[in-house]
């Protein structure tokens, strides 16, 4: 174990601050979401809050003392486990509104996706620093999807199409990040979208069976093409959003002032759409805040990735960094109306140990090799 | 190690470009379309439920009721109430069902009314449905979650088109209105009633009342949170007319009686022309109070109330006879001989004349010196000596061609012009009526202006007797009669005598003082009234026929003025008494009525009525289709 104290000295203090604004951001919007009154019980879910954001900020610092440059060696122990926690989730999972995302052990229950986004990051890492000299040819980008898709599979059998295309998105960036070439990233990943339009649209117009899309996955792209069409039932959830929004104008109603939410109108309110009701509540200004502070936390983290000392922990953030870029991108997008609704997280901010705890980990793991960037001078 | 730099670069780039396009799309929903999305969150949250006061009543001086209010329904949608498990349309085909109208109507009444209201009210989709229908509708309430059943007063007429044109109608408010009210600050919303015509009109700000209303709170499912403000309606503000029902009902019946006999011997003889429509009113001439004030045809304004089809309207707005318009008001033509008053008056103030003055009618011909073409009167032959007063019981023309013609030689015309102004004729009254006309008396300045001629002896000659450019509503004549009789006060004719709140407070009273004081000599007046006794009291007079057995003296005077075409004339007859202690003045108007001999007798009937003499007078009778133009 390389352990010096003076390595913290060298970590990029932007990082840790800025998640710990969005964190608090996140507590206030949670409790709004959840409601004060009687019965309410928004203190259990603040509660809730405040002991993922504690476990992850523990698990964070004890991920300081383990170089990430270990997990180079257990990459198949990584990769088995990937598999084995899907699987195993698949078997036994709790199925909640459709999806089979939860995992119990005793009390507490957690969403292996998330973990398994964490844990496909440093394997696929590991694998493209590997391989790196065979990356460049199209040959190259097919056996790596070869890894990338059971895992993506099984989360599709989850019903968790967000998460699924998060593991995608993180896979395609780090593949061109490692040396991939743009051409074949194209030709692989604009074909695939091609053939899914087809079927999409030889299911409408011959009633040919769709293989990967549930119904109300279907539901939600004919209402983000168009939330008119039924406003009253697959439409609702984007409209809804879209009026919190708007509504909030320049300062926003208020903490705990949000009709749309307060009133029941949100769906989804203190997760998937909590940003309608930051938006909603405290208007641009808010939402300008919480861009802001996404922003410079992903730029500090481009900028770990560039100092990074190895191709290994500069492939790991990449990884990190296009994971937090997409949910930040699909969720504040599908809640403003630009991008088809998925329900995956908004980072440090939505409810939910499980995003919580992996958020803070993918930190962990960029400050870890920020601070492990340079020689240590005795 | 190497980095990718170009790739790092290209990231960089889609991050920046990201960032901006959400804020980009954040402002464009909160700042440019958040008042838009703000106006959908409370339409969301708000149910408004506006209480519509009942208008103020009408009653008249003896107590009568005209016009009060019915208890009607009206259903509206409100929309965040509507059931998770309905879709609007499945909401309204259920309503179909129990309301019995069809369901392109519901649809179409929502599309149409869809914009006009307010944030929560909900949308109007059936107004005034029977008691029958909203028992059906409430009885279903639990499956028709969304419709709203308000109660709202409906307009009730009483006596149906009996005053119809003093008490006007209402009806529903313009965009343009509703748009220019809204601006004013007013508190309209869509769909509103609003007072259209008559009284109605004239008294809305009164009549209105004040909107209450119910604000409620509404969650997603449509359920009812919390009442967060309320608002009792405060009910609008009653009219007390000093319109006397027993007289007004008289006048009507009497209107309508003349214009059934008119139109009957019109039918038998073609010479008669058809007649128009038919006016009459009465005035206390020591207040300007209207007694009575009547038309014929008339409408009904209960079916403004419920609401016109478009074919009843159609019908009703293109009747040649235009039943909605008073002719007391809102109709200015040539007064005929019945201004020979003011011609009378310039004279008597102006000129060497008075009540024994002389003068020699001796061919029924008047000369202009150097004009070819005589100016006649009404009888083709001479009448002889006579003095001023026989000339007015006479109605001779030659004699007031004269007296207008000495005017225009001394005065270029001016005198005359100026007398009739004094009158008050030119400008409106100032009843309590919307729409009043002004008329006209015409001068040099106007005939330049309007016609780019100048102004001849002849034009003056002819406003002499009431004719050419001049033109007069019964309403002034009616206001030039009473100053005649009370001698030279000029009363604003009012309909309303007090405006009365929902306490039985009074709010408004009329009162009752002289406008204006008219600047001619006591013994004018007496000279002027002589001559109007003489026209009903003496053997001679053109309304001798119907007043010589008349119990009490009246003092009157025939008009009737010539269309100057297709051989027309309207007929009037005013008069006042009792001389010599007068209380009332009355105007009779026949449009295309022929001769004033057809407006006489409803004069002599109304006043005989008003007086209570009826038994000691055995009415008069009724000319003979043909008559001389007096």
């Amino acid at each position: 174990m390389h352990w010096d104290k003076k390595l913290l000295k060298n970590i990029n203090y932007q990082i840790p601050l800025l998640v710990l604004g969005l964190i608090i951001i996140g507590f206030i919007a949670v409790s709004s979401a959840a409601g004060i009154g009687p019965g309410s019980g928004y203190m259990a879910y603040l509660r809730t809050q405040i002991a993922a954001a504690v476990l992850g900020i523990l698990l964070l610092i004890l991920l300081f003392f383990l170089d990430y440059r270990l997990f180079k060696e257990y990459d198949v122990i990584i990769y088995g486990s990937i598999i084995f926690l899907l699987t195993f989730l698949l078997i036994l999972g709790t199925t909640v509104a459709g999806g089979t995302r939860w995992l119990s052990i005793g009390p507490v229950s957690f969403q292996p996706s998330e973990v398994a986004k964490i844990f496909l990051i440093l394997f696929l890492a590991a694998y493209f620093e590997r391989n790196k000299k065979q990356l460049n040819t199209l040959k190259g980008l097919l056996k790596s999807l070869l890894y990338v898709l059971p895992p993506f599979l099984l989360i599709v059998l989850q019903n968790d199409l967000g998460t699924a295309l998060v593991i995608m998105f993180i896979f395609v960036v780090m593949f061109f990040m490692a040396g991939g070439r743009g051409r074949d990233i194209l030709i692989v990943f604009g074909g695939a979208g091609l053939f899914f339009t087809l079927l999409i649209i030889l299911h409408f117009s011959l009633g040919t069976p769709l293989p990967f899309l549930q119904t109300y996955q279907l539901n939600r792209l004919i209402a983000f093409v168009n939330p008119g069409v039924d406003p009253q039932g697959i439409g609702y959830n984007i409209i809804q959003a879209q009026i919190a929004v708007g509504s909030g104008m320049l300062t926003g109603k208020g903490f705990m002032a949000g009709t749309q939410s307060q009133l029941g109108f949100l769906p989804e309110k203190h997760t998937d759409f909590i940003f309608a009701v930051i938006s909603e509540e405290f208007g641009f200004m808010g939402v300008l805040v919480v861009l802001v502070l996404y922003f410079l936390l992903i730029w500090q983290l481009i900028k770990v990735m560039v100092q990074a000392k190895d191709n290994f922990g500069f492939l790991i953030v990449s990884g990190v960094t296009a994971m937090f870029f997409f949910h930040v991108l699909e969720n504040i997008g599908m809640t403003l109306g630009i991008m088809p609704i998925t329900g995956i997280p908004l980072p440090f901010i939505s409810y939910g140990g499980s995003s919580m705890v992996t958020s803070l980990l993918a930190i962990g793991l960029v400050l870890n090799i920020n601070m492990r960037r340079k020689k240590i001078i005795f | 190690m190497e980095k990718p730099e170009s790739k790092i670069k290209l990231a960089k780039i889609v991050v920046i470009v990201v960032f901006l396009l959400l804020g980009a799309r954040a402002a464009q929903l909160q700042i440019i379309q958040g008042g838009d999305y703000f106006r959908l969150a409370e339409n969301n949250r708000l149910s408004v439920r506006p209480i519509n006061a009942p208008r103020g009543r009408i009653y008249s001086a003896d107590e009568e009721v005209l016009v009060a209010n019915k208890l009607a329904y009206d259903v509206y949608f409100q929309p965040n109430e509507l059931s998770p498990k309905l879709t609007r349309e499945e909401l309204f085909t259920k309503l179909a069902d129990v309301s019995g109208n069809d369901k392109e109507t519901l649809e179409n009444n929502y599309l149409n009314n869809q914009g006009l209201s307010r944030p929560g009210e909900g949308v109007i989709l059936l107004r005034s449905i029977s008691s029958e229908k909203m028992i059906k509708i409430a009885e279903r309430k639990d499956q028709l979650q969304g419709i709203d059943i308000r109660e709202s007063p409906l307009r009730d007429y009483v006596h149906g088109d009996l005053g119809s044109h003093i008490i006007g109608h209402i009806g529903e408010i313009s965009e343009e209105e509703l748009r220019d009210f809204v601006a004013q600050g007013l508190d309209y919303t869509g769909g509103d009633t609003i007072g259209i015509a008559g009284l109605e009109r004239q008294y809305e700000e009164y009549l209105k009342g004040q909107r209450g209303f119910e604000e409620v709170e509404v969650n997603h499912l449509g359920h009812k949170e919390e009442l967060l403000e309320s608002q009792e309606p405060v009910p609008g503000y009653d009219l007390k007319l000093s319109v006397d029902w027993g007289l007004q009902q008289k006048t009507e019946e009497r209107l309508e009686e003349k214009h059934y006999y008119l139109k009957e011997i019109a039918e038998e003889d073609e010479d008669v022309p058809e007649p128009g429509g038919v006016a009459a009113a009465m005035m206390d001439i020591n207040s300007g109070d209207i007694l009575a004030m009547g038309n014929y045809p008339r409408f009904d304004p209960n079916k403004f109330a419920t609401g016109f089809t478009n074919a009843d309207y159609d019908e009703l707005r293109n009747d040649p006879l235009q039943p909605m318009l008073n002719r007391n008001t809102m109709f200015a033509v040539s007064p005929g001989s019945v201004f020979k008053t003011v011609t009378g008056m310039a004279a008597l103030e102006n000129l060497e004349v008075d009540g024994d003055t002389s003068f020699f009618d001796a061919t029924g011909e008047f000369h202009i010196p150097g004009w070819s073409e005589p100016f006649r009167n009404w009888m083709d032959y001479g009448e002889g000596e006579l003095d001023f007063t026989r000339a007015i019981g006479r109605s001779n023309n030659i004699v007031f061609y004269e007296l207008s013609y000495e005017l225009y030689e001394e005065y270029q015309g001016s005198k005359l012009v100026e007398t009739a102004r004094e009158f008050g004729l030119g400008e409106i009254t100032g009843i309590d009526l919307p729409n009043e006309r002004a008329g006209l008396v015409p001068d040099g300045q106007w005939k330049r202006d309007n016609l780019g001629e100048g102004w001849y002896p002849g034009d003056s000659v002819n406003l002499g007797i009431g004719q050419g450019f001049l033109s007069t509503t019964p309403m002034q004549i009616l206001q030039l009669t009473s100053a005649i009789a009370n001698r030279g006060q000029i009363y604003q004719p009012t309909l309303v005598q007090q405006i009365v709140d929902s306490d039985g407070e009074v709010v408004r009273e009329n009162n009752s003082e002289a406008i204006k004081s008219l600047p001619f000599s006591q013994e004018s007046f007496e000279i002027i009234e002589e001559g109007l006794l003489e026209v009903t009291m003496t053997d001679y007079g053109t309304a001798s026929a119907a007043f010589s057995d008349f119990p009490l003296d009246i003092a009157g005077k025939t008009g009737t003025a010539q269309l100057g075409y297709g051989n027309l004339s309207h007929a009037w007859f005013t008069a006042y008494g009792p001389v010599p202690d007068p209380e009332i003045a009355i105007v009779v108007f026949i449009e295309r009525g022929d001769s004033s001999q057809h407006a006489i007798p409803i004069a002599a009937d109304l006043l005989a009525h008003y007086f209570e003499v009826d038994d000691e007078y055995d009415g008069p009778e009724e000319p003979p289709p043909e008559l001389e133009d007096l």
